[in-house]
């Protein structure tokens, strides 16, 4: 008789706790895509990559003051394709400071690795 | 006595089992976002050489109307005039050509900037790649208002043109668009930034 | 044995649902405004300006909300665009050359609370504001 009603007490918490707790409903915009390489283009969200299912992928830019300043962006997709382009620009600098944990991030150049534009978005459908 | 104490323990036990897969679930489950990091805003800073100049050039006009006034009166006798003023005059002229043209070669940073990016204006507007960039973003854009709608094709060939555009055209583009859209008179259905 | 199994269970089970109900006791100050657009008036000139966190926008239970900023290096041109959507579908977009706005976005982070301000009658960013503090972590 107290082991049944012991369980009773148990399954009736355990249900009224089950059904109080409101699940995160994470219904917001998402967009991560994963490190896409194109000719002479690469663009990737930093979250898709980080947590994709492969262990290649990867995009991201360095920036240097020394000699420019020197900014240069780097990106690998799953299939290991690989692009990587470079600029001395002060104003570029200030785009590549701009990247966070949760960037989409494009950049694109010529085959000499000249780079033409880098476009830097931080949006909330990019978040984890 | 025993038998109790056994059940006492081995519902601790549980407890302590079933608390420890909770915290393990719930790591699992969520993750923390990263600190922010808070970084500074500079503000502009003024431009003292202009204040020299202004300086200088109110000594000139002043030095020139003094001169001016003593012309206008007759002179008594004739009397040699001091060389002092001749060389105050050309060296306030001096001093205002030399601080314009300082000024002129220490442009402000805005200034600078402004004149690189007429530099680099002058030399896309026009070409080629320019000529067509411009024509496709301004018949998407048009089309847009038009169909009242902004799609996803518009805004992929939107960013494909932007990038070939001055920073004016930029902006007249953008002065099309964004009251359509801000106004409600284009509906979006692009996910995420617009372009 | 049996019996002793399912209570095992049972009070396994109980401990972790009574974990995950109380164990976020993160009292600290949090703001949820999600995006909010709203008509202003700038110099006489009517236009609207929007607020929002980037936080709320993502985990609204919408698919409506967004708002954010991108930064664009276009050979030796920098340029600055914000964008945001509310609950209700309604948009805000803004674009500007000037690197003041440019900084703005240079600050921000995955948290920040983004504002900006935009005319009627154009395009361009009256205001961009980046807000970062721990009231808007998640």
């Amino acid at each position: 008789m107290k082991a049944n009603l012991q369980k009773l007490i148990g399954t009736a918490v355990l249900g009224l706790a089950m059904f109080s707790q409101s699940l995160p409903a994470w219904a917001g915009q998402q967009i991560r895509p994963e490190v896409a390489i194109g000719p002479n283009y690469a663009y990737g969200s930093t979250v898709g990559a980080r947590y994709s299912a492969d262990t290649q992928q990867y995009i991201w830019c360095q920036f240097s003051p020394h000699n420019g300043p020197f900014v240069s962006c780097w990106a690998r997709d799953k299939a290991n394709k690989f692009y990587a382009c470079f600029k001395f620009d002060a104003s570029w600098a200030t785009v590549v400071k701009s990247i966070t944990d949760s960037s989409l991030i494009t950049f694109g150049g010529d085959a000499a690795g000249s780079c033409d534009r880098l476009i830097v978005e931080n949006h909330s459908s990019h978040l984890k | 006595m025993t038998e109790q104490k056994k059940g006492l323990w081995q519902t601790i036990a549980m407890v302590s089992i079933g608390l420890i897969l909770g915290v393990g679930v719930f790591s699992w489950m969520t993750q923390l976002p990263p600190l922010p990091e808070q970084q500074a805003h500079t503000d502009p800073q003024n431009d003292q050489r202009l204040v020299k100049l202004e300086q200088a050039v109110m000594a000139l006009t002043q030095a020139v109307q003094s001169n001016q006034a003593k012309a206008a009166q007759p002179e008594p006798t004739k009397v040699t005039a001091p060389a002092n003023s001749d060389v105050s005059r050309s060296d306030l002229a001096q001093v205002i050509r030399e601080e314009v043209r300082q000024a002129m070669a220490k442009e402000s940073p805005e200034a600078q900037r402004a004149k690189e990016e007429a530099i680099a204006e002058a030399k896309i507007l026009n070409s080629p790649e320019n000529k067509a960039a411009y024509q496709s973003a301004s018949s998407v854009v048009q089309t847009a208002v038009a169909a009242k709608r902004w799609t996803e094709e518009d805004k992929e060939t939107f960013r494909t043109a932007f990038g070939q555009l001055t920073n004016n055209q930029r902006m007249e583009l953008m002065n099309v668009l964004a009251p359509a859209i801000n106004n409600g008179h284009v509906k979006v259905e692009v996910m995420g930034p617009l372009f | 044995m049996k019996v002793n199994l399912k209570k095992m269970l049972g009070l396994a089970a109980l401990g972790m649902t009574l974990l995950t109900n109380t164990a976020p006791t993160w009292a600290g100050y949090k703001d949820n405004r999600e995006v909010l657009r709203e008509p202003v008036g700038i110099n006489g000139v009517s236009g609207f300006y929007v607020t929002g966190s980037m936080v709320s926008a993502r985990y609204s239970t919408d698919s409506n909300q967004n708002i954010g900023c991108t930064a664009y290096a276009l050979g030796t041109y920098t340029w600055t665009a914000c964008f945001a959507t509310d609950k209700a579908g309604n948009s805000l977009v803004c674009g500007s050359s000037d690197p003041r706005w440019a900084e703005a976005v240079q600050s921000m982070t995955d948290s920040s609370f983004i504002s900006f301000t935009v005319t009627d009658n154009d395009g361009d960013c009256k205001f961009v504001g980046v807000k970062s503090g721990s009231d808007l972590l998640r």
